[in-house]
């Protein structure tokens, strides 16, 4: 192993590249793995191909592209194995755009898989599985997920975010049984408590769209669980997970009173415009 | 950067978390008991599916039947839905047998990878009569109701032949 893998492998990048690849094993038994690879592959190509993309026509030095090989392997594990390739590497071409249209100088402000994902239902209509949650699998292989996400929360020290909304998205939807107590039950039952616990470990706590301090921690975990519960309350279906996450995302960006910078759309539409005008030549 | 939270609180904010979740998982047992006691006493191989809120339509006209068939060959596409959403599959009969169901389209929650091997299920059976997968109730229940859909349209397309 050369030194550089081994101190990137030390990152939280690395650890949750290496943890993903984990459950990426373990999720692959049951879904097969014809379907599983080269779905994954798509998915991570599309997103890592388009973040090279946009460094290279924003004269950046092109540098292994970790974030988006996480980010694609995030909409990989949320989009069933099933979905045409074609669709999983758009959704991850999405990811790695949204990232940079959606950017302050400092921080990209959404999630980029859950907006890529959130886009892609009405887009291509399509459907989320959360197999990477192992829903698949035996309950205990629950206690995987949540082994490897506490390990990768302890890592960046987000646990106040973690705790907060898992509490309140399980609180709320235990008092809302009341109400509702089919959509309710299926909160607490796989594979739906699966993807919550995937959602808020791996996606809830990406650093550049989470915060540091414990109380904005707190506070953004109760506000995203808040607004998922709410969401599937009034019957938003399969998105309420992923708008749960941008809200606390968007909340997070007002916390910070930074406006959108313009500097990152800018840089894909120079993108754009450098391979229509090389198209154009030939 | 914040301190790093304490291992007791962890461990205290963790059985919390639990502790909420067990509460809620068993509080909503008789609920989910039902649901699957439902999803096991429907009919599998007639699927009641609310037509008012049900689309279908042929996707291709019949080529060719026998005098003894059931189905018109062809491929039809038809969607199910249930409370969490829509699943449309399109069902190819070939010398009237299922020859292939695909599943083309799922707005249900927590779709495909679930119910993933309900097409080879029904080539299998040749019939909408395929088991509902648990953990996926809703989009099995939709699918069914597809496939069905689907199957009445080739029976109807077999009919007009006769």
């Amino acid at each position: 192993m050369t030194r550089s893998l081994r101190l990137f492998l030390r990152t939280p990048k690395g650890t949750l590249l290496a943890l993903f690849v984990g459950l990426f094993a373990l999720a692959a038994t049951a879904a097969g793995w014809s379907a599983a690879v080269p779905h994954m592959l798509a998915a991570v190509l599309g997103a890592s191909l388009t973040e090279l993309a946009i460094s290279r026509f924003d004269r950046h030095r092109l540098a292994w592209p970790s974030s988006a090989v996480l980010s694609g392997m995030i909409v990989g594990f949320v989009l069933g194995p099933a979905t045409p390739h074609v669709i999983t590497a758009a959704v991850g071409i999405l990811a790695s755009l949204g990232k940079h249209l959606f950017a302050t100088e400092r921080w990209h402000v959404f999630n980029p898989a859950a907006l890529a994902l959130l886009v892609s239902v009405p887009l291509f209509g399509t459907g989320q599985s959360w197999w990477g949650g192992l829903p698949d699998l035996s309950w205990p292989f629950a206690l995987v997920v949540i082994a490897a996400g506490a390990f990768v929360v302890q890592r960046i020290n987000k646990f106040p975010l973690v705790l907060s909304f898992l509490g309140v998205i399980f609180g709320l939807s235990a008092l809302l049984g009341r109400i509702d107590p089919v959509t309710a039950s299926e909160m607490f039952r796989t594979p739906f408590a699966q993807a919550t616990l995937f959602l808020a470990m791996f996606m809830l706590t990406d650093p550049p769209t989470a915060p540091a301090r414990y109380g904005e921690q707190l506070a953004i975990g109760v506000f995203a669980a808040a607004v998922a519960v709410v969401s599937e309350e009034v019957g938003l279906g399969q998105t309420y997970l992923l708008l749960g996450v941008l809200a606390g995302n968007g909340a997070l960006a007002v916390r910070r009173r930074l406006g959108l910078s313009w500097s990152g759309r800018q840089r894909v539409f120079a993108a754009f415009n450098v391979v229509g005008a090389e198209l154009a030549q030939h | 950067m914040a301190k790093r939270m304490p291992g007791r609180l962890v461990a205290l904010s963790a059985s919390a978390v639990a502790t909420i979740y067990v509460a809620g998982f068993l509080s909503t047992q008789p609920a989910a008991q039902t649901v699957a006691a439902e999803a096991a006493s429907s009919p599998t191989s007639v699927v009641t599916a609310p037509t008012a809120s049900s689309t279908s339509a042929p996707t291709s006209t019949s080529t060719s039947a026998s005098s003894t068939s059931t189905y018109a060959d062809g491929a039809y596409s038809a969607t199910g839905t249930s409370q969490l959403g829509n699943v449309t599959v399109s069902v190819t009969i070939s010398n009237d047998e299922i020859s292939n169901v695909q599943i083309t389209k799922v707005t249900t929650k927590f779709p495909l990878s679930r119910i993933a091997s309900l097409p080879a299920a029904v080539v299998q059976s040749q019939s909408a009569s395929v088991n509902v997968i648990s953990g996926a109730t809703y989009s099995s229940q939709a699918f069914k109701q597809a496939v069905q859909q689907a199957l009445t349209q080739a029976q109807a397309a077999r009919s007009a032949q006769q």
